[in-house]
């Protein structure tokens, strides 16, 4: 360690200042241990630091050793401290002057002030009590609120977890079929995923790709039955585009999805179909 | 000279553990006004300055059964007491700060070497002082060691760079210590 250059390094200045950064405080307060020339070099700023504050000096105003001295006692005592700056020679001095003549209406004055203040003092309580126990209750509405929401978050996580393992479930079955329903004509962008359950005969679909339908129409899955279109239900776009359970459907050839007013049609509108796909052995 | 002389600092500590009347008559009359005069450098108003020295003599009677000589002089602990009660006050949210650093130059030709509390023996005035230390160096003092500013806030108050607070507060004190020998 150089200590000539620590000493000239401008740390011990700011230390003394007070404005050196705290991991320069502690490493000086080490070192000022270890080396006697670092804690003299200290100690001398501080010293021309301190002449300089002596050299501030001004004489405290008259009666202030007298009061600060009462407020010494009255600390020890553990009684409340009055301020300087709150020391008011006022009435109260006046009052007492006239003691003899209007002493006993004086005191009537004073126990009256009493009990002004006190009462001010309950009544200035009670409001901070009640501001404090509104706010008290406020709080606990709000963590009820808060309570309500993370429950019906918890109740939403739970059922799309259930929903995912169901889908999962789905696609390990080596029962269950796999579909994949490809864009026809000018769709070729979109497909659509169809499971078919090989011995339920259940059908699930999911349009992930698919795009929204415009307002008042709805996709519709047909099943075609020996070359004859079956309507197996319409999808619901809730805005998840998870798997969903079409109608049970024993026996197909193909599936497709043609677009249709909500709620289905009796017969495919041929040339809104979007996609259709053959089903495999 | 100030009555300093009759009670090393080792017998004053002594004095001032019995807690008697005596010792805060003593402890008052030498560094009263060392203390008030920080005081009112550093809050710049009479009545915040009154209240700042009864706090400060209350915290020294407080504590003063924890005072370690082996950790610093008498002076220097009660000094900090001082300033960092009234870095306290300046940067309590009633304090009304006065953004302007208080006019030593007022004090100056008042002439208050007779009641200072000074330990040294040659004693140095304010005028000496603020005559001898270069006005940019004397701000970075004030700011620091009076207003219980960081680095940070004094390049901020004197738009220069954290580097030039450094820079200037080493050669402040460089030029202060001259002064003082």
């Amino acid at each position: 360690m150089d200590i000539q250059q620590y000493i000239s390094s401008g740390v011990i200045e700011a230390y003394v200042l007070g404005i050196a950064a705290d991991e320069d405080v502690r490493e000086l307060e080490q070192l000022s241990h270890q080396y006697p020339e670092i804690a003299a070099a200290v100690e001398e700023y501080r010293r021309s630091l301190e002449a300089y504050a002596d050299a501030l000096a001004i004489t405290p105003p008259a009666g202030l050793k007298d009061q600060i001295w009462s407020a010494i006692q009255a600390d020890e005592q553990q009684l409340p401290v009055v301020h300087p700056s709150q020391e008011h020679t006022g009435s109260t001095f006046d009052f007492a002057t006239n003691e003899g003549k209007g002493g006993r209406r004086v005191r009537l004055y004073r126990s009256l002030a009493a009990a002004v203040a006190l009462l001010l003092g309950s009544i200035t309580l009670n409001i901070v009590l009640w501001n404090q126990s509104q706010q008290t209750g406020k709080k606990m509405s709000e963590m009820k609120q808060e309570q309500q929401r993370m429950l019906a978050d918890n109740q939403d996580f739970r059922s799309r977890l259930e929903q995912s393992a169901h889908q999962l479930d789905l696609l390990l079955d080596p029962f269950v079929k796999s579909i994949v329903l490809a864009g026809v004509g000018a769709h070729t962008n979109n497909n659509a995923m169809l499971l078919w359950d090989g011995r339920s005969k259940d059908v699930y679909l999911s349009l992930k790709n698919m795009p929204l339908p415009p307002a008042g129409k709805q996709y519709q899955l047909w099943a075609i039955v020996n070359g004859k279109p079956v309507s197996a239900g319409v999808y619901t776009m809730d805005g998840k585009q998870a798997m969903q359970k079409m109608k049970t459907i024993p026996q197909a050839e193909m599936f497709a999805i043609t677009l249709e007013q909500e709620g289905g049609s009796e017969t495919p509108t041929l040339d809104e179909m979007y996609v259709a796909g053959k089903v495999q052995g | 000279m100030p009555p300093y002389s009759h009670h090393t600092e080792a017998e004053l500590v002594a004095l001032l553990k019995s807690k008697d009347q005596q010792a805060f008559s003593y402890l008052y009359d030498n560094y009263g006004a060392a203390l008030y005069g920080v005081a009112m450098k550093m809050l710049n108003k009479e009545e915040a300055a009154k209240d700042l020295l009864q706090e400060v003599f209350i915290k020294i009677w407080r504590n003063i059964a924890s005072y370690d000589p082996s950790r610093g002089r008498l002076y220097t602990w009660m000094l900090n007491i001082a300033r960092n009660a009234a870095i306290d006050v300046l940067r309590s949210s009633g304090f009304n700060q006065d953004k302007k650093i208080s006019g030593i130059e007022q004090n100056v030709y008042n002439d208050n070497s007779a009641l200072s509390t000074s330990q040294k023996t040659d004693h140095v005035g304010l005028k000496q002082i603020v005559e001898g230390l270069k006005e940019e160096y004397r701000l970075i003092i004030d700011l620091a060691y009076f207003k219980g500013f960081t680095q940070e806030e004094i390049a901020r108050e004197l738009n220069i760079p954290v580097g030039t607070v450094k820079t200037r507060s080493r050669n402040a004190l460089l030029q202060l210590k001259s002064i003082m020998k």
